[in-house]
């Protein structure tokens, strides 16, 4: 019993990792910094962990997807993320793509849908 | 010194020296504004902290996804062909390296079968750290040279593929070491021959005595020979055939047969200048008598691994035949 229940949630966790970076991108047309937008994704319905979530935006923005700015401004320094160009142009085609699949598996899953 | 700062700490002290100073500033901004959000406009308490961090979770954990580089020392695409490469790499290697430095030390290092054989074992030793050292090494540039450059899928083409083994088969590698063994044991036996003895070593005492000079000795050469022809015929034949099966059970219930009746009928194996040259050397007692229960132990042990052998055979040779229906 405890190996299909590892079964299951490695599963689960699989089929939301692919969703995940593109939940991401959605958020940031608009500037967040960490934990703003781990309150935005939680909101959504979408709840990321935070130690997930650092390091996937610092790898997002070392391979050219996201721009990041030190904002001194504030009370406290903060770090803001945002699409680069190339960042807007992957989130269009993700998007693309999970419209494709999404439409694609409704079909397939017509009759067991609650 | 606060929480905040020790974590910190244990996760960039993980990281490379570039990534450590900005993850570290992220990570500081970022917990602090969680801490204040967890305390809800009160003033902050160590019990806040300590939530916020078990949220953000193991530092060695977060490091780890942190970190960019490889995570493993050989990439899975080479990982089988590095263990193969070692396999065959050793096994070839080793026995013919025990053979050379054994009757080197035999013959013109003069050093008793002890000694050399010490001598043997630290040779095979060295050589193979020195085999798995340098394979390792050339695998893991290769690697990280090739990986380096193709990032595309590999294109095999179906006739790479490699040719499936049936149940029958024998592989090439298990003939040859077979044969390389034969040949070891062959060659340490001819030194016993009194001619090559004299040659070779001169005034050593041979091993053997001289009860079981020459006829049980000439015997053995002629099992060692069989064994080796039955080890060309695995190469030759290929499988388990009957003939194949037939030729192991013939030849190894001869050897065990003389085996046994070697070890029964004849006594002391061990010749008795020989033994008492060790015992003279190491200042031991009852060397003799050791010696000779050795001897026997290794027989029984030699008896059971034949008749293992012709069993082996016989199985594999029944699975061959359900397989190719």
């Amino acid at each position: 019993m405890a190996a299909d229940r590892a079964l299951f949630t490695n599963q689960i966790l699989e089929l939301r990792r692919g969703a995940i970076v593109l939940a991401i991108l959605s958020q940031l047309k608009r500037p967040h910094y960490g934990y703003g937008l781990l309150q935005s994704l939680e909101s959504s319905g979408v709840p990321v962990d935070a130690g997930t979530l650092y390091p996937l935006l610092r790898r997002l923005e070392s391979q050219g997807v996201l721009e990041s700015v030190w904002e001194t401004s504030e009370s406290r320094p903060r770090k803001y993320y945002r699409l680069s160009d190339d960042g807007v142009k992957l989130y269009g085609e993700l998007l693309n793509e999970w419209q494709t699949m999404t439409r694609a598996i409704e079909v397939m899953t017509k009759e067991d849908r609650l | 010194m606060s929480l905040i700062k020790r974590y910190i700490y244990d996760v960039t002290r993980r990281l490379p020296e570039k990534q450590r100073q900005d993850v570290a500033r992220e990570l500081q901004s970022e917990i602090e504004t969680m801490v204040d959000d967890e305390a809800k406009g009160k003033v902050p308490t160590e019990k806040h902290i300590a939530t916020v961090l078990r949220r953000v979770g193991d530092p060695a954990l977060l490091a780890s996804q942190y970190y960019e580089q490889k995570r493993y020392l050989i990439s899975p695409r080479y990982y089988d062909a590095y263990i193969s490469l070692l396999k065959t790499l050793l096994t070839v290697t080793l026995p013919i390296i025990a053979f050379f430095v054994l009757t080197l030390q035999l013959s013109a290092g003069h050093k008793p079968l002890g000694e050399a054989a010490i001598s043997a074992a630290g040779a095979v030793f060295e050589v193979g750290i020195h085999i798995i050292f340098w394979t390792t090494l050339s695998l893991v540039v290769i690697d990280r040279l090739l990986t380096a450059k193709d990032t595309a899928v590999r294109d095999w083409i179906p006739q790479q593929l490699p040719d499936v083994p049936q149940a029958y088969q024998i592989s090439k590698r298990e003939a040859f070491i077979g044969i390389a063994w034969s040949i070891f044991g062959m060659a340490l036996l001819i030194t016993q021959i009194p001619a090559i003895h004299e040659v070779v070593q001169g005034y050593t005492p041979l091993f053997f005595a001289s009860e079981v000079r020459p006829w049980w000795l000439a015997g053995f050469v002629v099992i060692m020979a069989c064994n080796a022809g039955v080890e060309l015929l695995k190469l030759y034949l290929g499988g388990w055939t009957k003939v194949m099966v037939m030729a192991i059970t013939v030849v190894n219930t001869l050897s065990a047969l003389f085996f046994a009746a070697l070890l029964t009928l004849v006594q002391p194996i061990a010749n008795p200048d020989f033994t008492s040259r060790i015992q003279e050397a190491t200042k031991g007692t009852g060397v003799a008598e050791v010696t000779e229960s050795g001897i026997r132990i290794i027989g029984l042990v030699i008896i059971s691994v034949l008749i293992g052998e012709i069993i082996g055979a016989w199985m594999k040779y029944n699975k061959g035949r359900k397989g190719n229906i």
